[in-house]
């Protein structure tokens, strides 16, 4: 690094607070950093911990309440701090430095053509003319794998799928060739196989155009592979920055590491997964110590005495810890379980598809002509006592149609699904329910806002009339305690909760009746990396001691590798490849899972933290 | 878009029908006509004499028929209270409804749509609540009191302008601000919530990071999806105004439809409010189907439906 060389973009003592009600939150804290031109820089952080009101405010996005202070915010010659807003949008915005953000659906703008909202990007500038924009926009989109350029800058938004309106947005905000892109979580709304080719097409456009990028996710896979420095971020604060190489393979502060173990390990044991207690707080009051100090396992009383300062570990990798860590192992709780990991499965089968299949008619309109639409192709599937079956498939796959049939929700025109030996459509609703029950994938949506989670959890009780008033308090006080939560949350409303306790909630509810098998959607992908080692541990746990089996969908691999005993993969309404899980994913034989796999961003330096730690901090 | 405007058409044509049929229902059912015409008192023959020569012995659906075509030949029957073709009527009340109505849906334009944007891009501003207030009040206001506190304070206080007539330019002016405040709460309103969601949407972000900003940002990405509710909101406004305002034109003392109609109804003259009937009708469903066709050119995605 030659030293002299000013950097593109100097950020100093950034924060950022809002207004909520009565008090402030502070979003960020105190966050330095700096890029020099082609540098890439992954943010990385679970939500709440500040990362995307960063790219925000260097965007000048954040919200009208929002107040931004810094002590240095330059890009280039150019010096944000100085600027008004009418002063930036001419001549920072999409010129020097472009943002493109998460939801690819709802980015564009619906009633525009892709060609109009590509040109403008230009011609509001004045960088070019409507004809030399045009030109611009098919090559840049030819560039960028769009096939059919030309014809494409007449289409709507809504006539594209996700991945390509990803590059469309990621055309528009190259037309003007910045010197810094931001892409806020550009991939976390895309399938995988499409995720790794925009992550692959980011990387080829940074090193083609000599562009310097910020990459903020929540994944640490996504960010290692495409970036050289990572900036880790917790509850506001900066907490760790150093090349992908430091940070990932000699992690310094606890939460690093604790967030390296909970990812779901790239050749998963079944065993528990490391986690973190707790989630992300939100700091309305400036801390007084460490903001990680209740999450930690070293904390002493140090810790919470003042905000430790800054460390070095080496050049460039900063932290912000004052224990010496090197030397204490690991910060994370590992909640080994003693039991018998071994199920046997042999006793039948519980749940049972054969042949199921669901075709569905689309109708282009009133008038128009029935098209059919196989959404699940002769599907056959079991779980047995005690297994984790996963159902991997990427969206539009059949997964949640083949959800509803298993569930009895929805009629299958053909095939039957049974459970133990009985046809699903035999047995009524009332015992169905004390049989199998789902497990949704977004927690702030399915549980009744208006509801105490006691009354939540109560409820299947006392629609099937058992027990008093009294028994069913007991017994929702016993499921608490077997999810993993305080009895006193009996009385709190699903908004105060955080979205791993009202997931709990969700599986304190499904298992009241006792059923034999849960259908998990997704059960754990609206979550962050930390929570959802603490919810698929939940899973475990609950099979260990109430013999429950799961069918797991989902289209996350590390998921399926951490804790799943067979798998089946779905595409296009089809069952391509089942089979036992290390067999599936190890040798996978058909076409589309080897596609599969290989999208699945695996940790570049995989240090397996666990292995790194040693056994000393495992308990 | 073709395919979707063919759709559209043929549906308001279906509606349009089924409403001229139950206008003709009123007419053939809920009186006698030939007994009408005969006058009171006259003879069963006679009567009898007059419903075969008019053809009201044939079975409804011919009868529906014949009086289809005749329409469509421009013979809108004749009214039995004034003693003219009803066509004719018709055609002498219109222009000052229709001219009325514009004028009006014209007033409530200029007023609504700058303030509710105005109250959005300033929400819980000063003047975000005087936007309020002002849809408030003007909803609550009788239009009889709003038009008689003007023609005082603008008519007689300070007589800038004319109170009664139709005859100029000028007489239009009062009675298009009275017809156009009752329109305003709505449509600003709309444009308001319309305006405060694109704002807040994604894309409105998107469109900001790429340097929009100020009166371009306004016009070039957020007001056409803003209008969109506005559009189908104002047909229906749109076509209230053109059946007529009975109290604004009684004020006023304008020849329009709206007192027209008054006077058939309580005349009696059957074949003139069916003829008004159909009329209103078919301006709400030829109104509906233009806001229809505006929408899906304003935004693509509905082209597909």
């Amino acid at each position: 690094m030659k030293a002299p060389q000013t950097p593109l973009l100097e950020v100093s003592d950034l924060s950022v607070t809002l207004p909520v009600r009565e008090s402030k939150l502070h979003a960020v804290r105190g966050v330095s950093f700096s890029l020099a031109r082609g540098e890439a820089l992954g943010i990385v952080g679970e939500s709440g911990s500040g990362k995307s009101m960063t790219s925000l405010a260097l965007m000048n996005l954040l919200p009208k309440s929002a107040e931004r202070n810094a002590s240095v915010l330059r890009l280039g010659e150019h010096d944000l701090l100085a600027m008004d807003q009418i002063e930036f949008a001419k001549s920072v915005a999409a010129r020097r430095m472009a943002m493109i953000f998460q939801e690819p659906m709802t980015s564009l703008n619906p009633v525009y053509t892709i060609g109009r909202q590509l040109t403008e990007t230009m011609t509001i500038h004045g960088t070019a003319g409507p004809k030399e924009a045009r030109e611009r926009a098919i090559d840049l989109l030819d560039r960028i794998g769009v096939p059919d350029a030309k014809n494409r800058l007449a289409q709507y938004p809504h006539e594209l799928s996700g991945g390509l309106r990803q590059r469309v947005m990621i055309a528009m905000m190259l037309m003007n060739a910045p010197d810094l892109l931001i892409a806020d979580e550009p991939t976390t709304a895309l399938d995988v196989t499409v995720q790794a080719s925009i992550l692959e097409l980011l990387a080829e456009l940074r090193k083609e155009l000599g562009m310097a990028l910020i990459l903020v996710s929540h994944d640490l896979g996504v960010v290692s592979q495409s970036v050289d420095k990572i900036a880790v971020m917790y509850a506001g604060e900066l907490i760790e920055t150093g090349t992908v190489k430091d940070v990932l393979s000699s992690p310094q502060h606890p939460y690093t590491r604790g967030l390296l173990a909970s990812i779901p390990a790239p050749r998963g044991t079944g065993e528990r997964l490391p986690s973190i207690p707790g989630t992300v707080p939100p700091l309305f009051a400036l801390p007084s110590g460490c903001t990680f100090a209740d999450r930690c396992s070293y904390a002493e009383t140090k810790c919470r005495a003042a905000p430790p300062p800054m460390q070095s570990a080496g050049e460039g990798h900063l932290y912000r810890c004052i224990l010496p860590l090197n030397t204490t192992g690991s910060s994370v709780r590992t909640a080994v379980s003693a039991k018998s990991q071994i199920h046997s499965h042999d006793n039948g089968s519980l749940l049972s598809a054969r042949n199921v299949s669901r075709t569905f008619t689309v109708r282009a309109g009133l008038l128009g002509k029935g098209k059919a639409l196989k959404a699940v192709d002769d599907v056959s599937l079991d779980v047995a006592q005690g297994e984790i079956v996963a159902l991997v498939g990427e969206s539009g796959s059949g997964k949640s149609t083949l959800a509803r049939i298993l569930l009895g929700l929805q009629e299958s025109d053909r095939g039957e699904v049974t459970i133990s030996g009985r046809p699903i459509l035999s047995i009524s609703p009332f015992e169905r329910a004390k049989l199998i029950q789902p497990v949704f994938q977004d927690p702030y949506s399915s549980l009744n806002p208006r509801k105490t989670i006691g009354q939540t959890v109560m409820r299947p009780l006392e629609l099937h009339g058992i027990g008093s008033a009294q028994d069913r308090r007991k017994e929702a006080e016993r499921v608490m305690e077997l999810v993993g939560l305080p009895r006193r949350l009996l009385n709190n409303y699903p908004p105060q909760l955080s979205g791993g306790q009202r997931q709990r909630v969700a599986i304190a509810r499904a298992i009241v009746l006792q059923p034999k098998i849960l259908i998990c959607d997704e059960p754990t992908s609206a979550l962050d990396v930390s929570v959802q080692a603490q919810i698929l541990n939940l899973l475990l746990d609950l099979r260990d001691e109430l013999g429950l089996s799961y069918l797991l969908i989902t289209h996350d691999l590390a998921v399926v590798n951490c804790i799943a005993t067979r798998v089946a993969v779905m595409h296009r309404g089809r069952i391509v490849e089942s089979g036992e899980k290390d067999a599936v994913l190890r040798t996978p034989r058909d076409p589309y899972t080897q596609t599969l796999l290989r999208s699945v961003q695996t940790m570049k330096f995989s240090a397996n933290p666990r292995a790194a730690d040693g056994a000393a901090g495992l308990q | 878009m073709l395919r979707y405007a063919g759709k559209r058409a043929i549906l308001a044509v279906l509606v349009a029908l089924t409403v001229s049929f139950a206008a003709f229902l009123l007419l053939s059912v809920a009186t006698d006509p030939a007994a009408a015409i005969a006058g009171e008192g006259a003879e069963p023959e006679v009567i009898e004499q007059i419903r075969e020569q008019l053809g009201l012995n044939q079975p409804l659906l011919a009868q529906y028929g014949h009086w289809l075509s005749a329409i469509s030949h421009g013979d809108l029957g004749t009214s039995y209270y004034w003693r003219q073709p009803v066509s004719t009527l018709i055609l002498d009340h219109l222009p000052v409804t229709l001219t009325l109505a514009l004028a009006a849906t014209f007033v409530a334009l200029i007023v609504a749509i700058p303030l509710g944007t105005i109250a959005a891009l300033y929400p819980n501003s000063t003047i975000d609540r005087f936007a309020l207030t002002l849809a408030v009040s003007a909803q609550a206001t009788p239009t009889f009191w709003l038009a008689l506190m003007l023609i005082i304070l603008l008519g007689v206080i300070v007589p800038i302008f004319p109170i009664s007539g139709d005859a100029t330019g000028w007489n239009y002016v009062l009675p298009a601000i009275v017809l156009g405040a009752h329109s305003v709460p709505a449509i600003m309103r709309l444009t308001r919530v319309g305006v405060l969601d694109v704002m807040g949407s994604d894309y409105i972000r998107t469109a900001r990071a790429k340097g929009l900003y100020g009166y371009r940002l306004l016009s070039r990405q957020v007001m056409r999806n803003a209008l969109l509710p506005v559009v189908s909101v104002l047909a229906v406004q749109l076509g209230h105004k053109l059946g007529g305002s009975v109290i604004t034109e009684s004020v006023f003392a304008m020849n329009g439809l709206g007192r027209f109609a008054l006077q058939s109804i309580v005349g009696g003259d059957i074949p003139t409010v069916q003829m008004l009937v159909v009329l209103f009708a078919l301006t709400f469903i030829g109104l509906t189907l233009l806001a229809d066709l505006l929408n899906a050119w304003l935004d693509p995605r509905l082209r597909l439906t």
